[in-house]
């Protein structure tokens, strides 16, 4: 073990804690505060790897490359290289942890939720240690600076360009969680046990370049394997998920209420806003009914993977949304779902004009349907509004025919009939 | 001379030179990615921009700077003979290759290299070469990190080198960079620390 005064005085590791512990807190403001969730808020801040990441790599470069400068690496030593390494490295994978820690913690408090979920600093920290692994065997094998560099850009290029390509389940394999969750959903394992994989891959493939030995098939063969296997493995894990690494978060945790024949239920980030979200939904529920609409009784947040059957699932913003965000999202919620088609589909229009008919059927206001709605179609569409305003002017039986009409239309894939958006009198 | 350039890695700094320029004509150096959510959209070809100069403080940093000093050739001035023709050429070549529409992003890297032997030229008096060749790093993830601007398509004033290549002040903040490289890396005495790297 390294001596605290040696750490102090010669790894810029330590030298640079600060800034980055500061550079950490600070660059969680820019990111969006998670509403009331620790999951979400714990996730968003792994957005700070993308620089936290390359800084260990760099540091932990730096130190490899002072083993062999100094000629330590060459001596006949009485520990193995593999601890020699290890504590050479750890204070800068001791800083990164912390400046991810202050991370976390930041963006938990701005988001007002409660705890940092630890699973995200587990991640995070093992994600930390593949890089000063990584980093280490970089200054062993390079010159600094080669090494240096290669230790600040790989992190980086493998943290954010990674994810901005195809297929979206690439992402799982990084250790950065951004793309998790909402307040409906919670972190997949299986993405976190990918990552972990790959984590170990990379570790065990730094340990086997600085301690290989002769031959081109212990030199380089044998320290690919480790990693070429975890990609592997935990590719098969990850693959054909989407862009969120996330499942449904359990809905035991949803807080019910029921008033006049409705049943509202909300997260217990949202616990504050219930007696008014519940009212709003109440009078949403009586509306549409009023408008000849079939209204569940039942409103959740729950997942819609897991809504109880003839529920309609809905979300809003506890800090953000007002009455008639969350009458627009009741109003998107109850049109059918978006139909994925090879190619696209043309019959997705369509569900503009139910969920406008929804909304305004719930009472939203006439300047919010206007600024959510009020854009120009241009021929051959009907303007969204014009259809709202024939449908409020039609009879319960015009437009349950319409609603009928419309949800079918809005699944067909190719060739959509236009002309039979419009209302029929 | 032949040891100089021998000792200076003169294949290694050509490779990287050639290996720069064919990664530019690949339609994969004008691909962008916005790697941050405070961070610009970045060709793909801002990071290829790094290999010259890197290996360019590599080679440099391969001498023995405490005797170098006293040789009786101006070694100091043979490396940035070195660093210019390396960058200068690399760059050239990129904005010729852009400009014959064989690399859609040979504009934006023809800048880039410069910005960065701006960067590597000025830090060299400070932390030596081999310290040096990982300030052009540093500042590129700084800007794919934090650097966007008004939207993702401007990156803001100090992250000019994630601007597209027709971006005419982009240019002039590099040709300020360059310049303040050049006067550093002629007018400053190398501290100890740079003088004193095994």
């Amino acid at each position: 073990m390294i001596r605290l005064g040696t750490t102090l005085r010669t790894m810029p590791a330590t030298w640079l804690a600060l800034p980055i512990w500061a550079l950490a807190a600070a660059y969680v403001n820019f990111l969006y505060p998670a509403d009331g969730y620790a999951v979400d808020a714990s996730a968003k801040a792994t957005t700070t790897l993308a620089f936290i990441a390359p800084f260990v790599a760099a540091c932990a470069a730096w130190e490899g490359s002072r083993l062999g400068r100094g000629g330590v690496w060459d001596f006949p030593l009485v520990r193995s290289r593999l601890a020699v390494g290890f504590w050479a490295v750890l204070p800068a994978v001791l800083v990164g942890i912390v400046a991810i820690t202050v991370a976390i913690v930041a963006q938990v408090a701005r988001s007002d939720a409660g705890f940092p979920d630890p699973r995200f600093l587990v991640m995070s920290a093992l994600d930390l240690a593949a890089y000063g692994a990584l980093g280490l065997a970089l200054g062993r094998l390079l010159p600094f600076a080669v090494a240096g560099p290669v230790a600040i850009v790989l992190p980086f290029l493998w943290l954010a360009f990674v994810p901005a390509m195809e297929p979206v389940w690439m992402r799982h394999l990084t250790g950065m969680f951004r793309d998790c969750c909402g307040n409906a959903q919670d972190l997949d394992l299986k993405a976190a046990l990918a990552s972990a994989l790959v984590d170990a891959g990379i570790v065990g493939t730094a340990a086997l370049l600085v301690t290989g030995g002769a031959g081109a098939l212990r030199r380089i063969v044998a320290p690919v394997a480790p990693l070429v296997v975890s990609l592997a493995v935990a590719a098969m894990l990850v693959s054909g998920m989407k862009y969120d690494p996330a499942v449904a978060r359990d809905p035991n945790a949803l807080e019910c209420s029921t008033a006049g024949g409705v049943t509202v239920c909300l997260w217990p980030e949202h616990r504050q806003r219930a007696d008014e979200v519940a009212a709003i939904v109440g009078d949403v529920h009586e509306a549409w009914q009023a408008a000849g609409i079939a209204a569940p009784s039942v409103y959740t947040e729950a997942d819609a993977r897991v809504k109880p059957e003839g529920a309609l699932a809905f979300s809003f913003n506890g800090a953000l949304s007002k009455r008639d965000d969350i009458i627009n999202s009741l109003g998107y919620s109850m049109a059918p779902p978006f139909r994925e088609c090879f190619g696209g589909s043309t019959g997705a229009i369509v569900l503009e004009y139910l969920q406008a008919w929804y909304a305004a059927a719930g009472g939203m206001s006439q300047a919010n349907l206007q600024e959510e709605y009020g854009y120009e179609q241009g021929p051959p569409y009907p303007e969204v509004l014009d259809v709202v305003a024939d449908l409020q002017a039609a009879t319960p039986a015009v437009r349950r025919e319409w609603m009928s009409r419309a949800a079918r239309l809005s699944q067909i894939c190719e060739g959509l009939p236009v002309d039979q958006i419009a209302v029929v009198p | 001379m032949t040891l100089w350039l021998q000792v200076r890695g003169g294949p290694v700094i050509g490779a990287a030179i050639g290996l720069t320029l064919l990664a530019l004509i690949s339609p994969a150096a004008a691909a962008t990615a916005t790697p941050s959510p405070m961070g610009p959209a970045t060709a793909l070809a801002c990071i290829l921009a790094l290999a010259v100069p890197v290996a360019v403080g590599w080679g440099c940093g391969r001498g023995e700077p405490q005797l170098e000093m006293v040789s009786t050739r101006g070694i100091k001035w043979l490396d940035l003979l070195l660093a210019c023709g390396a960058v200068g050429v690399t760059s050239a070549v990129a904005m010729l290759l852009h400009k014959a529409e064989l690399a859609s992003a040979g504009a934006i890297a023809s800048r880039d290299l410069l910005a960065y032997l701006g960067l590597l030229l000025g830090a060299y008096p400070f932390v030596g070469w081999r310290v040096a060749a990982v300030m052009p790093a540093a500042y590129l993830v700084a800007v794919l990190v934090a650097g966007r601007g008004d939207d993702l398509y401007h990156p803001s004033r100090w992250a000019w080198i994630a601007a597209d290549g027709a971006d005419r002040s982009s240019w002039l903040l590099t040709a300020a960079v360059l310049v303040a490289g050049l006067i550093a890396y002629g007018a400053l005495r190398p501290t100890s620390a740079a003088v004193d790297e095994p």
